[in-house]
């Protein structure tokens, strides 16, 4: 019999009040080994404190929180495997660069020796192998945020927590840091990440928490959070002008129709419907110049879920 | 990992922070130019050893010779006395002495300078000469006369000559460098710390009480550092000035008593654990260095060391003196003080050791509470009511 795999965290029921706020209200989770777990929410929903908690940083007033690192069950967290980029994220400016990661390296339990070739060998990796010898204040913005992200894994750690990583990040170290998450987790790193940049997430996380005011409010991988909450094909259409589109109303499986910023009709046909039918008696009504679909984003559920739309809707045609 | 292995990471890493060796020479040859510079500016300004010219009037009176000790005389007539007056007070000339047959003298200056009791010295001497020569008496025969009573003392337990004060005052006033060195350096590296928002990467790494007594080894380091670096600035001084200028200052010529001075160690040691345990709590709470009233809190180590200066300059035997050498905090710089100046019976040296152990023991494990929770709050103060909370958890 195949011994069962234990999960790496679990948080049970977990409840944190500051003074009269409550800042987690009876949230659970689990996470699996080489899974990459995103939670989803506004500012002030809980993530940080969530997150704390499961590193040991903070303590429940409710709720249990357990490990498996290692193969082995524990109540409390190993920092030696546990790897951490907070959001309030600081530096020590006065220090070199190599000094630095060796030094956090080396507070979660590796060896000094081992701590400087593996700061070296990530150094190099990102490019910053000529910068090691410098002291911190002389890095760009960027290039520190890159040392943050090394000192989080530099000690290889099973599971890394990290609190918006693609803060403050331009696209091209946004793109950077996603595929060096992906290379983590590939390497048998499990991931737990907050974050805001949906289309980041939405490349990237097997499956997504979203919280609101403390508390779940919708959970599961992107594809079945889809299935949930906007199980619909989008169809943007460009026309010429203002045509009657009363006769959208008469089909079965529209769901929307409305007008986009940029001009185009964005209609939402549920995603059963064949698409043929309908674009033939548009194509016979209107002067259509452009068409193509898109699937619904991780944005659309975050704004759908978080915003307050419990269920899918039908929403008011506009024609 | 041993749970020793973080606290000597964190030891480590606070002492290479503030101890940089090229620092380290540049201020002590800044701290030893600045001794030699104090000592040749006092030795420039004052007028030790140089030798004063004096106008003389009624010299004949004790037959004045034209040079006597450091003093060189130039005979006036009287009714020279207003020009000579007039010359002083314009500062063309320093002094003019005038001297009378009955045995007194009147010594004009513009301003009191510091030799005059070395010149009442010389004259008396030479008055009491002259008398002597009037009155035919041996000058041998006299002194013979004069010669005291030779009375050799044997301390059974020799304590505190003028060298022992002097070296235990020295003790004290390096212990309280040390403190303000140390203190110093934690309050800037855990302010320093909260303010560049390093606390939870420290925290989700180690245990706050491993960070606090990493930081409290390292940073003792750094102040025993600057102590040791103080003494040798002090010696080389002292080499120096005994070469360029022959100067002499009272040190013990030997340790009579090794145990005691490595109990003394010992004490300020642990009054250095016991204060900069304290400290890091406070520094915990402080959210802006600048503007919080919470600093005044860093004065209070002064309070709990001015009963030692007190007691080593005053009775050091003195009641109100044991009592607070034995209760801890002032015990670490009382009863030091009271170890080099006088006898400190076994029982009170073992009853504070355990009472200020303990001490630390209770601060050490109350700021790693407080230490916690305040390096965690960001852009507030806790409220004293919090820290409370925080300290009767900590129980």
């Amino acid at each position: 019999m195949t011994p069962r795999t234990l999960p790496i965290l679990v948080l049970e029921d977990i409840e944190k009040h500051f003074g009269g706020i409550r800042a987690v209200d009876g949230i659970s989770l689990t996470v699996e080994p080489g899974e990459i777990l995103a939670l989803l929410g506004p500012n002030g929903a809980g993530k940080t404190t969530l997150l704390r908690i499961a590193l040991g940083i903070l303590r429940p007033d409710r709720g249990r929180v357990r490990y498996g690192l290692g193969g082995v069950a524990a109540e409390r967290p190993d920092p030696t495997r546990i790897g951490y980029l907070p959001e309030e994220r600081g530096l020590y400016q006065d220090v070199p660069v190599r000094r630095y990661l060796a030094y956090f390296a080396a507070l979660r339990g590796m060896r000094r020796a081992d701590a400087r070739r593996e700061a070296d060998r990530w150094l190099e990796r990102l490019g910053l192998a000529d910068r090691a010898g410098d002291e911190l204040r002389e890095l760009s913005k960027g290039n520190q945020q890159k040392v943050q992200f090394i000192s989080s894994i530099v000690h290889r750690p099973e599971l890394a927590i990290l609190d918006e990583p693609f803060s403050g990040l331009d696209p091209l170290n946004q793109d950077l840091f996603l595929s060096l998450i992906r290379e983590l987790r590939d390497a048998g790193t499990t991931i737990v990440l907050s974050a805001h940049h949906m289309q980041l997430v939405e490349r990237l996380a097997d499956r997504v928490i979203l919280i609101r005011a403390g508390r779940t409010a919708g959970a599961g991988t992107i594809e079945r959070l889809r299935e949930r909450w906007g199980a619909c094909t989008r169809l943007l259409l460009r026309v010429d002008g203002e045509p009657d589109l009363s006769f959208l109303e008469t089909f079965a499986g529209v769901r929307s129709v409305r007008r986009t910023e940029a001009g185009e009709l964005a209609l939402e046909v549920e995603r059963d419907v064949p698409l043929s039918p309908l674009l033939q008696e548009i194509g016979r009504r209107l002067d259509m110049r452009d068409v193509r679909t898109e699937t619904v984003t991780l944005h659309d559920i975050y704004v759908r879920t978080i915003g307050g739309v419990e269920e899918p809707a039908r929403e008011e045609v506009i024609a | 990992m041993s749970a020793w292995h973080p606290v000597l990471e964190v030891a480590l890493w606070e002492f290479r922070r503030y101890i940089k060796p090229k620092q380290q020479v540049v201020g002590a040859v800044i701290t030893l130019a600045m001794m030699m510079g104090g000592a040749g500016l006092a030795r420039l300004g004052g007028d030790e050893g140089s030798t004063i010219e004096l106008a003389v009037i009624g010299a004949d009176a004790l037959d004045v010779p034209a040079e006597l000790d450091r003093f060189r005389f130039e005979r006036y007539d009287a009714t020279a006395l207003d020009r000579l007056r007039r010359e002083v007070e314009q500062r063309e000339r320093d002094a003019v002495l005038i001297v009378r047959g009955d045995g007194t003298g009147e010594l004009i200056v513009r301003q009191t300078p510091g030799w005059p009791a070395d010149l009442a010295r010389t004259l008396t001497a030479l008055a009491v000469q002259r008398r002597l020569e009037a009155s035919g008496l041996d000058l041998e025969r006299l002194a013979a006369i004069q010669a005291p009573f030779d009375l050799a003392v044997h301390e059974a337990a020799p304590r505190a000559g003028r060298s022992e004060w002097f070296a235990a005052f020295v003790a004290l006033f390096l212990s309280l460098m040390g403190l303000f060195t140390g203190m110093g350096y934690i309050f800037i590296s855990v302010t320093g710390e909260k303010r560049n928002r390093l606390s939870e990467q420290v925290i989700s790494a180690i245990s706050p009480q491993a960070w606090i007594d990493g930081k409290i080894i390292g940073l003792s380091g750094v102040s025993i550092v600057g102590i040791l670096n103080l003494i040798v600035c002090g010696l080389v001084f002292l080499v120096l000035s005994r070469v360029l200028w022959d100067s002499s200052v009272p040190l013990p010529s030997r340790v009579e008593r090794p145990d005691l001075l490595l109990a003394a160690l010992v004490f300020i040691f642990l009054g250095f654990l016991f204060w900069f345990a304290f400290v890091t709590a406070v520094a915990a709470i402080i959210d802006d260095p600048h503007n919080s009233n919470r600093n005044q809190l860093m004065l209070l180590p002064i309070a709990a060391m001015v009963p030692a200066f007190v007691a080593v300059m005053t009775d050091p035997a003195a009641t109100w003196v044991r009592v607070l050498a034995l209760l801890p905090p002032t015990s670490a710089g009382v009863l030091p003080a009271r170890l080099l100046v006088t006898d400190v019976p076994w029982w009170e040296g073992v009853l504070a050791a355990v009472l200020l152990i303990a001490a630390i023991a209770l601060v050490r494990r109350s700021a790693g509470r407080v230490f916690r929770l305040g390096m965690l709050m960001y852009g507030k103060e806790p409220s004293w009511s919090e820290v409370r909370r925080w300290l009767r958890e900590a129980r």
